[in-house]
């Protein structure tokens, strides 16, 4: 029931049925008041006028005529009479507008012929001997129908119509504005995004119809953001997970070495340089897994490249400068959109790799322009060197990463050297 | 001497670790986990920290961020084998610096020293080539003509910002951003004319300059 209540629908049918009733009500509001009206007001009838206008005329004479029109004409001031004597003769008339329409001679065709264009029309007319006695005449009372009947679609009536109609027009109108209005709001709230990509819940004011959209709304973006939620600690397990493979695959290659101590150090140069290279393809291996799977944490924003790559080369300077590179920086300001720690990922990956296969060249360029940045080496070229087996998942994650920040990995290798171009 | 509190759940790898730090001369106290440190009730005061990730009970992170809660002025060097690239930033929201294991101890002890540059935890005096630095009383020393260098409060900052970076190639980036406090336009010439002024001051030869040393194309550089 309480559903019910609060319906559109039930909103609609009132709407609709206060429409169609609303003229019949009108009306019979109208009739009512006129009813009531006659009740206290006593309106003469035609049948009432007439036997008045007989008993006045059997009791009154040619000499008091004069008076009881008077009389009547107080009560009626719309009426009009005339006098006709015993000869036929039109002796007087009274508050006759039309004045001499009226025959001077009354004959019987004459008389005849009146009475009968008089007969049911209007003004009502009532012929009348005077004191029952044909020898004084008759008189003859005219009075205008409309003063039986009330007037019937008065002014005033209209307006009320008009003004009704207006409301009601109006009331709809509003009434749909004020449903479109919050379809409208409805829509808005599904196309406007949060920051999480997930529409925003809408406040339920009325709990009709659309409430209830608005409701079964809330409820699906409660679910979205739970789903997403839920899709969030996933990848977060993920990440963990692989995090704890990382741990456990570096803690023994951590012993081996702390093992190392017990031996010359001659003898485990080897070893050692071993050690580093199995932890950088674990981690190599592992942010190759999280890549592919698509669950590398992600954040582009504008970076100054040339900054960034100034300080990447600056920490990677002292290692050149050990194995006795003479490295190379020129750069111009650049403005990239990148996330930054995977554009550093890729530098180090790509200098990593110049350091380790182009120790011949003894030289690392990096350059950066304005839309490329360009690593360059003087060593044996990536296909003529037999030891590149590692640089491949260094590589692969280089251009996973290029990839997914659009950018172009280029690399051109010959005998002389390789050059990594890196555009936007 | 250097306190050093030094958690490790592998006793392998901790005594280790502690081995080549006693031998660089720290006073190290290795505990395997931080219930066991809390349980010891050592009161020492501790000039670093250094801390596994992966640990029974209290992890690296949350012992960082407990430890930085009491002591903000305590350096915290994590060894950690999660180098996942999103885990290095949240390991440096709470500590200071990290290395990833398998490490060297060599270099584990250079970070610390690099740490304790940075927290004015070394009460000690540096010594480079014929300056002596001393980095309480903020005073340089010219050994050869033993006249007291007076610097300004720039200059100092530049060379202070160089004594706790040794080693270390700063862009000019870096050194603007980290002594004037605001960003770095490009092109602009303040860094270079200050340190221009510096290097006359403390360079014996300034138009050949061996403290502060132009890595071309890259930044600056103090080494001992």
């Amino acid at each position: 029931m309480k559903k019910i209540r609060r319906s559109l629908l039930l909103k609609y049918i009132f709407l609709f049925l206060f429409a169609i009733g609303f003229i019949q009500i009108v009306v019979m509001l109208y009739m009512l008041t006129i009813n009531v009206d006659r009740l206290f007001k006593e309106q003469p009838t035609s049948v009432d006028i007439e036997e008045r206008w007989a008993k006045d005329m059997k009791h009154a004479s040619p000499e008091t005529l004069e008076n009881v029109v008077t009389q009547w004409h107080h009560e009626y001031p719309s009426a009009s009479f005339f006098y006709v004597d015993g000869g036929g003769m039109l002796k007087k008339q009274w508050y006759r507008k039309d004045g001499d329409d009226l025959p001077k001679q009354w004959d019987a065709m004459r008389t005849t012929k009146f009475i009968k264009s008089r007969y049911d029309s209007d003004p009502f007319t009532v012929i009348q001997f005077i004191g029952d006695d044909l020898d004084n005449g008759f008189a003859v009372l005219e009075i205008d129908r409309a003063i039986f009947e009330t007037n019937k679609l008065d002014d005033r009536f209209i307006i009320i119509a008009i003004v009704l109609f207006i409301v009601f027009i109006f009331v709809s109108i509003l009434f749909f504005l004020r449903i479109l209005k919050r379809l409208v709001q409805l829509e808005n709230a599904m196309t406007v995004r949060e920051v999480d990509g997930l529409p925003i819940k809408i406040e339920v004011k009325k709990k009709d119809e659309i409430g209830a959209v608005e409701l079964a709304f809330n409820q699906m973006v409660d679910e979205l953001r739970e789903a997403k939620k839920q899709e969030r600690r996933e990848e977060q397990l993920r990440r963990e997970l692989i995090a704890n493979l990382s741990h456990d695959l570096k803690t023994p290659l951590t012993k081996m070495r702390a093992q190392l101590r017990h031996f010359d150090k001659k003898e485990t140069k080897e070893i050692d340089a071993s050690i580093d290279q199995m932890s950088a393809l674990i981690e190599n291996l592992m942010a190759y897994t999280l890549l592919t799977a698509d669950k590398m944490l992600y954040k582009p924003e504008d970076v100054r490249i040339d900054r960034l790559v100034n300080r990447i080369v600056a920490s990677w300077y002292p290692a050149f400068e050990q194995a006795g590179f003479y490295v190379e920086l020129k750069t111009t300001q650049a403005m990239w959109t990148v996330d930054a720690i995977w554009f550093e990922r890729i530098i180090d990956n790509l200098l990593q790799n110049v350091l380790r296969h182009a120790d011949k060249g003894k030289y690392v360029g990096i350059r950066v322009s304005v839309d490329a940045v360009i690593i360059q080496d003087n060593g044996e070229g990536i296909q003529t060197n037999a030891q590149t087996k590692g640089a491949g998942i260094g590589l692969s994650i280089v251009r996973l990463m290029a990839d997914k920040m659009d950018l172009q990995v280029e690399i051109a290798s010959s005998k002389e050297g390789t050059t990594v171009r890196i555009g936007k | 001497m250097t306190r050093i509190l030094y958690i490790e759940d592998e006793p392998e790898i901790a005594s280790w670790l502690k081995e080549e730090m006693v031998e660089y001369g720290y006073d190290v106290y290795a505990y395997e986990s931080f219930e066991a440190f809390e349980e010891s009730g050592e009161s020492v005061e501790f000039d670093a920290v250094i801390l596994d990730i992966m640990l029974p009970g209290l992890d690296g992170f949350s012992i960082a961020r407990k430890l930085k809660r009491k002591h903000t002025e305590l350096p915290i060097l994590l060894l950690s084998a999660r180098s996942m690239l999103d885990d290095k930033l949240d390991g440096l929201q709470i500590a200071d610096d990290y290395v990833t294991k398998p490490f060297h101890p060599a270099e584990v002890i250079a970070r610390i020293e690099v740490l304790l540059r940075r927290f004015n935890k070394k009460d000690d005096v540096l010594y480079l080539q014929h300056l002596k630095i001393d980095l309480k009383d903020f005073q340089v020393v010219d050994m050869d003509a033993g006249e007291e260098i007076v610097l300004t409060q720039t200059q100092y900052g530049l060379l202070q910002y160089f004594i706790t970076h040794l080693k270390q190639i700063l862009t000019k980036e870096q050194l603007y951003e980290a002594v004037w406090k605001e960003p770095y336009i490009d092109g602009d010439k303040t860094l270079m004319v200050h340190i221009r002024y510096l290097r006359e001051k403390i360079e014996k030869d300034p138009s050949h300059p061996t403290i502060i040393e132009t890595v071309r194309g890259i930044g600056y550089r103090v080494r001992t």
